[in-house]
């Protein structure tokens, strides 16, 4: 018995399953309704929403309206409930016909249901009388292809100057999912309101699905103009046999950057700033020209009638000036009425040696179109959320925080992190600036920099070249300058210069003492206080024209030189009114014989003096310092910081028979 | 307080002109300045040395040392080679003791004692001095009425020009020019309505400055004082950078050398 009622429960258990898995196989039960829905084979492949067309078919009179279940099977799987999307009919209450029936669709929201991939697809459309559970008879597709893609575009900086030297084209980075098909892919830039199609960076090419390809935007339009600054996005379209397109798109801020002034300043105890000027401002001699202490010796700019400081009228980016190599005369301009060139410019800057320089950048403030000329255009920033800031490689905003959320025509102070050499010489130094956005909190670069070059010199101490005047011409000549630094060229102190500007005063120009006359050809006036014709010496070096010089000139040379760099010297007259000079043996300057000039006698000597005459200098005469300097043999000494006493031991037969007249810083022209 | 100040006023000019007297008086004593002939003549109005015949020299360039000395120098040179042979230093004094001051300046500032013109057998103008290198004459200073002259060689050679000879040439040209009653009689070039819009601008601030010039042949070169004059739609402007009072002068040279200068006085604050 028990037996018997366990082989009953089996064989019960086994007919439950048996009835369970019919079921599982089949959602379908037997029809108990005379409705049977036909459901049409969309066409391969399809995407995303995709419309099933159906009739619903009743041969009854009147007919039943009907409700609808649809179902999916992916891949040969089991049916699943569809979701149903945007369109088509509804799923409830829906007419029905005798043969061939009511037409009716079903909008399926297969991406909800798939997601992204390649499936092939079974649709089945199950009827029900409305409102009831009478079930019909299922209609069903064949299996038809559905493709669901996911195009993705990333861009490598949100924000771009194509403009800006030394940039990068911006990188473009696309993918379209799933893999396993090649899809028709087109990246282009549109314009970000309108979409206006501004250039194709990839058109229509087969490319495979779920790899990523790369390409660039240099920033220009299809006719190879730079765009207008303003808003952009970068769209990747992609196609697969008809199907509507993939899109995505990414925004990118087309920026115009850049610095139209660099103004060195005075850096106090850190770091003294010189101005210099040039003895030529237009054409003449004697019309001087002040570098302005007050304006950018770096600059960009409009010239008369241009539309923008960043571009010329063009909308091509300004050429950034190189250091201006005329020692005599700045840039000239013709349209500026001082002469000088006053919007882009690159002139030397002066500093006391072991400085950090200070200096101020002038943000540009507006650039011009490439594409219509004589177009101004706004730099497209400052972006809302998006703060741009300014870095000075090698130098360090003056106060903290002030290169952050920058602004077009803003300025911002930075001090150089390392010292000029501590020494008297012409140095380059070299700026890079660049700029960087920040998103999300955390700053990222944008492409390319600027730089700059300066030609900046380093003298030993304030210039001290009139005991009054600071204005020209008793500002440092760049031309003396450049002179002095180039003899000088290292480290060097107060005593080693003074050595240096003398036998470079006595050898460098190969200048010749006026034997005939000894008379003044560089130095004008009384010798109460004489005046060096710079301008003219330094016209005659230039050309290789020198005439001759006498003591005079020697001596206003070698205080002037010296004075340029800061390193104090006056011009001393000796003798004259306190008595006639007898000479001992001497060469003269650009000879080579031991000679005593004009008979042994000097109506007066001038000289160098760096201590009112307590010691002297003298590129003029190389005299005999062996003791003996009335007669052979003779051991040249070109006297520097000699004292007193023992140069005018050197220089006369009798040093008490005289005595100094004056002695004056000279003045310049 | 103001009595200390005066003194040291006084003590200042005192050494200046202590200083200035000092200086041309013992040139005066050494050249026997007050031996000099030819005070007694007549004043000049200059010399056009554009009729005075140097070829095959031409002036090469020219330097002005109008702000100091009041010369003018003219750099001859064969056309050719543009190399500079000898100078032509060229003063015209509104006396004919401004001219030999001139030329006493000049003598003061060598280093050696010129000798007289008679020692070389020079005997050109009023008064001459001479300096050879060598056997050839290199300097030659004279005064002739109110003009003062300086000739120098740059450099002593067998193709030297004689500049004795160049000396007679322009002495010979003095002589031939138009006689001036008087200092006012010079014809000098012309300077009017020197005059500037505002006394008073700021840095970097123009300021119109007007006036006109008359001559022939003018030259005109303006002392900016330190700060900039520039021409702007044919006007000229001032303009300074730094606060201070700047004095803006004038010279205008005309082909006769005779010159004339202006001052104004432009405070920049």
């Amino acid at each position: 018995m028990r037996k018997t009622v366990l082989v009953i429960l089996c064989v019960a258990v086994l007919f439950c399953g048996a009835c369970k898995h019919k079921k599982k196989k089949s959602h379908t039960p037997a029809p108990t309704s005379t409705i049977t829905a036909a459901v049409t084979v969309p066409t391969s492949p399809q995407t995303g929403n995709i419309t099933i067309s159906y009739r619903l078919i009743d041969p009854r009179t009147p007919t039943v309206n009907a409700d609808v279940k649809v179902y999916y099977s992916k891949n040969g799987g089991n049916f699943v409930p569809a979701t149903q999307g945007a369109g088509g009919d509804p799923i409830t209450n829906l007419t029905t016909a005798a043969s061939p029936g009511a037409s009716h669709t079903f909008v399926w929201d297969s991406l909800v249901d798939l997601g992204i991939g390649s499936f092939n697809i079974v649709i089945k459309i199950v009827p029900y009388e409305t409102g009831t559970t009478n079930m019909g008879t299922a209609g069903q597709t064949t299996s038809f292809q559905v493709i669901n893609a996911e195009a993705t575009i990333t861009v490598g900086a949100k924000v771009f100057d194509p403009k800006m030297p030394n940039s990068s084209p911006l990188q473009v980075t696309y993918r379209v999912n799933p893999s396993g098909i090649d899809f028709v892919m087109t990246v282009k830039v549109v314009t970000a309101t309108g979409g206006t199609e501004v250039v194709r960076l990839i058109d229509a090419q087969t490319k495979a699905g779920g790899t990523s390809h790369t390409t660039t935007w240099n920033g220009k339009n299809a006719n190879a103009q730079y765009v207008d600054t303003g808003d952009y996005k970068l769209r990747i379209e992609a196609t697969y046999q008809g199907l509507p397109a993939w899109t995505k798109e990414e925004a990118v801020h087309i920026v115009r950057l850049g610095v139209v002034g660099i103004q060195f300043l005075d850096n106090g105890a850190d770091g003294a700033e010189y101005q210099m000027m040039y003895h030529i401002r237009n054409t003449s001699l004697y019309t001087y020209y002040a570098i302005p202490s007050n304006k950018p010796e770096w600059a960009i700019g409009k010239n008369s009638g241009d539309v923008a400081d960043l571009d010329t009228n063009d909308g091509l980016p300004r050429v950034l000036p190189s250091p201006w190599t005329n020692l005599n005369s700045p840039p000239q301009d013709a349209t500026d009425p001082a002469g000088v060139e006053d919007d882009n410019y690159n002139l030397p800057v002066c500093y006391k040696r072991a400085s950090k320089p200070k200096f101020q950048l002038t943000i540009g403030s507006n650039a011009a179109s490439n594409i219509t000329a004589n177009t101004q255009l706004g730099c497209n920033y400052p972006i809302t959320g998006m703060p741009i800031r300014v870095i000075v490689d090698s130098a360090t905003p003056e106060t903290a925080g002030a290169n952050e959320n920058i602004s077009p025509a803003g300025t911002v102070n930075f001090i150089a992190n390392t010292t000029l050499p501590d020494a008297v010489k012409k140095n380059t130094i070299t700026y890079t600036i660049r700029f960087e956005y920040q998103d999300g909190g955390t700053w990222h670069q944008i492409s390319g920099y600027i730089t700059t070059n300066h030609t900046v010199y380093t003298i030993f101490d304030k210039p001290k070249l009139h005991d009054s005047s600071t204005n020209p011409p008793y500002l440092p000549w760049v031309k003396c300058v450049d002179i002095v630094c180039g003899w000088i060229n290292g480290p060097a102190t107060e005593s080693q210069i003074c050595s240096i500007v003398v036998n470079k005063v006595n050898t460098f120009f190969g200048i010749q003492y006026d034997t005939v006359s000894g008379a003044c050809w560089y130095t004008t006036g009384s010798l109460s206080l004489q005046t060096m014709k710079m301008s003219d010496f330094i016209e005659d070096y230039d050309a290789n024209t020198f005439t001759k010089v006498n003591c005079s000139d020697c001596a206003c040379l070698t205080s002037t030189f010296a004075n340029t760099i800061g390193v104090d010297h006056k011009a001393l007259i000796l003798g004259y009114t306190t008595g006639s000079i007898p000479l001992n043996y001497m060469i003269a300057i650009g000879y080579s014989d031991w000679i005593k000039p004009f008979g042994g006698w000097f109506s007066y000597h001038a000289v160098a003096t760096k201590d009112d005459g307590a010691s002297i200098s003298d590129a003029c005469c190389t005299l005999d310092c062996d003791g003996t300097p009335g007669s052979a043999p003779y051991t040249p000494l070109l006297p520097v910081n000699e004292p007193y006493a023992s140069y005018n031991a050197m220089l006369s037969s009798n040093p008490s028979s005289y005595g100094t007249y004056a002695k004056w810083r000279c003045g310049q022209q | 307080m103001k009595a200390i100040f005066s003194v040291c006023v006084v003590t200042v000019l005192f050494i200046f002109f202590v200083y200035a007297d000092d200086f041309l008086d013992s040139a005066k004593k050494i050249y026997e300045f007050d031996k000099w002939q030819g005070r007694d003549g007549a004043l000049k109005q200059g010399i056009l040395m554009k009729e005075v015949n140097l070829s095959p020299y031409e002036v090469i360039s020219e330097r002005s040392r109008l702000r100091t000395s009041g010369e003018t120098i003219l750099r001859y040179g064969l056309k050719a080679s543009r190399k500079i042979v000898f100078e032509v230093s060229i003063f015209v004094g509104d006396s004919i003791l401004e001219a030999q001051e001139a030329l006493l300046r000049f003598l003061s500032t060598c280093t050696v004692t010129i000798p007289n013109g008679s020692t070389a057998g020079i005997t050109v103008g009023d008064v001459c001095f001479a300096a050879k290198d060598g056997n050839t004459v290199a300097l030659i200073a004279f005064t002739r009425n109110n003009v003062f002259i300086r000739l120098s060689l740059l450099k002593v050679d067998e193709t030297s020009p004689d500049i004795t000879e160049i000396a007679k040439k322009i002495d010979e040209r003095i002589k031939q020019e138009e006689e001036a009653k008087d200092a006012q009689d010079l014809k000098k070039p012309l300077i009017t309505g020197f005059s500037v819009a505002k006394d008073t601008t700021a840095p970097d601030t123009p300021v119109e400055v007007t006036f006109k010039t008359e001559g022939d042949g003018l030259y005109v070169e303006i002392d900016e004082g330190g700060g900039m004059v520039y021409d702007d739609g044919g006007k000229k402007y001032f303009k300074a950078q730094n606060t201070g009072e700047y004095k803006v002068t004038v010279y205008v040279r005309n082909e006769r050398f005779l010159v004339s200068k202006r001052t104004i006085t432009i405070k920049v604050e």
